[in-house]
């Protein structure tokens, strides 16, 4: 059993073949026998945790993943693909979105963090841009020049077509 | 939105449209230039028509936004074909490979290859005399046009890791030195594709080849002195000569993987053989293609031409496999639809080949198929049978120092190629080997 402590002081034991499919535990863990000291894992709070141990323990007994190279798309990438319990899974408010995802990044859970990015990258599919910054609530931050730069490409890639 | 930029480009890898992308790179200032290396990381740019100055164009476009150029990783240029192909000079080419910092892949198709010097491309009259009057010779000159005049392409294109010229025609007086002009990024290259390269025949050019010819080590019962002057108005013929010249003077390579594919009935064992041994030492994967004429694969008419000697002994061939040091696969594509003289020609200097260089591990393929509806393979596929050397196939495997060999005979083909039944059986009678159940593999990838 392995034994991890988040940052809010809740501590959550997981059988080894949950706990291990968090990258940043395995490591902290040295792949050894049931540790006895808990993990501290401060970057993750005990709403999130219990998301994250609902994953891999959904996910216990899927083969390990093949490794693919940097920059492949996620759509390629993702052997496993979204079932439909992962896309309820990922069904979560938008705040708790981006935290399971930079809770995936920080565990090095692979697999949750292309779940978390796929479904952000759907939520956008098909908007504006000033429909995703309403959504994520963006401030555009442009300066003049770049207002300027962002329509004098596609006017030159028009042109190139002309 | 609280994320920091390398999930966000996260994200945006899982981002397949590309009006998508084009939004979130307006979203804000911090999301733009993360949103382009998605977007532009693929530049595909389509022309069709012939001569009409495109190219030139896609240049300045792409010197005016050094942003979208900067993450370009990927250029395919796609023409018209060989019949109406757009084409691309040198020196544009060079141009583009100094304007795209981190392109790695380039593929050029269906695209006329033209050497010109950015100079003489601002007075068309004056290129059409240089080709006409007295300062053809210059272009003769090997040592001149990369030392001084050509529009050297070398330092650009650093990152540059593959380059596949595929269904192009050369242009310009000397095809051998256009060319060059074209693959003189081959020392930062991981992979080279030639394939379906045609070549204009110039009386120049024809005269070139023959005193070239003349100093190589050709079989002279090719006969390919006669047949260049012979044959010097129907341009693909040579065409395995000018690129084997091309790569043989190419600047020095670390070439891991090379696939060779011609339009020739000639044979590319010897063309590759020319040239392997200066650009071979790296080569992980060659791959050695001979297809039919042209009318093969736009479902024309096969003539049939026998004009090789059946009579060749296989010493002649040139195929010298010894300089490529790291090779560990081979693979001979062949058509059906050509000649079987050249097919048995071709794969029994392969196998002469890996008997003087073991490697390991051995894997040889031979890919047999029709590659188009109704081709005449009927006529080659018994041929090939009954004259390949079967029993030089079992001593090559058998004498092979390597525990792991590995030779695939793959039936490929369209709808119309059916593949007997009994073939595997007819295979393994002709090999007559008790083993031969360790190392051969007959593989059947018809379609339909």
């Amino acid at each position: 059993m392995v034994t991890v402590v988040v940052s809010d002081g809740v501590t959550f034991t997981m059988e080894q073949d949950v706990a291990f499919q968090c990258g940043l535990i395995a490591d902290f863990a040295g792949g050894g026998g049931d540790q006895e000291e808990p993990i501290p894992i401060q970057a993750v709070n005990s709403t999130v945790m219990r998301k994250v141990i609902e994953y891999c323990e959904h996910h216990r007994n899927d083969p390990p993943q093949p490794e693919v190279p940097e920059g492949t798309p996620l759509e390629r990438k993702d052997r496993r693909g979204r079932d439909a319990w992962d896309k309820q899974f990922i069904q979560v408010e938008q705040e708790l979105l981006f935290e399971i995802i930079l809770a995936a990044n920080y565990l090095n859970i692979k697999p949750l963090l292309d779940l978390g990015c796929s479904q952000v990258a759907e939520m956008m599919k098909g908007k504006t841009p000033a429909e995703i910054q309403q959504m994520f609530n963006i401030v555009n931050g442009f300066t003049a020049d770049e207002e300027a730069q962002n329509g004098e490409g596609e006017e030159k890639a028009r042109n190139l077509n002309s | 939105m609280d994320l920091p930029i390398e999930l966000i480009n996260h994200i945006f890898t899982s981002i397949s449209s590309e009006s998508d992308l084009s939004s979130c790179s307006l979203v804000c200032s911090s999301w733009t230039d993360t949103a382009h290396r998605h977007l532009f990381r693929k530049l595909v740019y389509i022309r069709e028509g012939w001569g009409r100055p495109e190219y030139p164009a896609l240049l300045l476009f792409l010197q005016d936004t050094p942003y979208i150029a900067k993450h370009v990783r990927m250029l395919d240029l796609v023409g018209g074909g060989h019949i109406n192909g757009a084409i691309l000079e040198s020196h544009v080419f060079s141009g583009l490979l100094r304007t795209l910092p981190n392109l790695q892949h380039v593929k050029i198709h269906s695209i006329w290859l033209s050497y010109t010097t950015q100079h003489e491309t601002k007075d068309k009259d004056g290129r059409r005399d240089r080709f006409k009057k007295d300062g053809i010779d210059d272009v003769w000159n090997w040592d001149e046009v990369i030392d001084e005049k050509s529009p050297t392409i070398a330092g650009s294109g650093r990152r540059l890791e593959s380059l596949k010229i595929q269904s192009t025609r050369i242009q310009g007086g000397n095809p051998c030195i256009t060319l060059f002009q074209f693959l003189q990024v081959i020392g930062t290259l991981h992979t080279l594709q030639i394939s379906y390269i045609t070549s204009r025949a110039h009386k120049k050019s024809v005269a070139f080849l023959r005193d070239y010819c003349s100093s190589l080590a050709f079989p002279s019962h090719l006969g390919i002195q006669n047949y260049l002057c012979h044959f010097w108005g129907f341009d693909r013929y040579f065409v395995g000569v000018v690129v084997s010249e091309t790569l043989r003077r190419a600047p020095p390579c670390t070439l891991r993987h090379l696939d060779f594919t011609l339009v020739d009935r000639r044979s590319a064992t010897s063309y590759v053989g020319a040239f392997l041994k200066d650009i071979g030492a790296g080569l992980e994967t060659l791959s050695i293609s001979l297809r039919g004429e042209q009318s093969e694969w736009t479902g024309g008419t096969l003539p049939v031409i026998s004009t090789i000697d059946s009579s060749y002994s296989i010493q002649d061939n040139s195929l010298d496999l010894s300089s490529c040091k790291s090779l560990r696969s081979l693979t001979f594509n062949h058509s059906l639809a050509i000649q079987s003289n050249n097919l048995v020609f071709c794969t029994n200097a392969m196998l002469d080949a890996l008997v003087t260089t073991p490697r390991i591990p051995f894997k040889l393929s031979i890919k047999l198929g029709d590659f188009i509806d109704g081709a005449p393979w009927t006529a080659t596929y018994p041929r090939f049978l009954s004259d390949l050397n079967w029993k030089k196939l079992v001593e090559v495997v058998r004498s092979h120092p390597c525990k792991e060999k590995k030779v695939a005979i793959i039936w490929a083909g369209s709808r119309s190629f059916s593949v007997p039944n009994d073939i595997e059986q007819v295979i393994r009678e002709k090999l007559a080997d008790p083993d031969v159940e360790g190392w051969m593999e007959v593989v059947r990838e018809c379609s339909g």
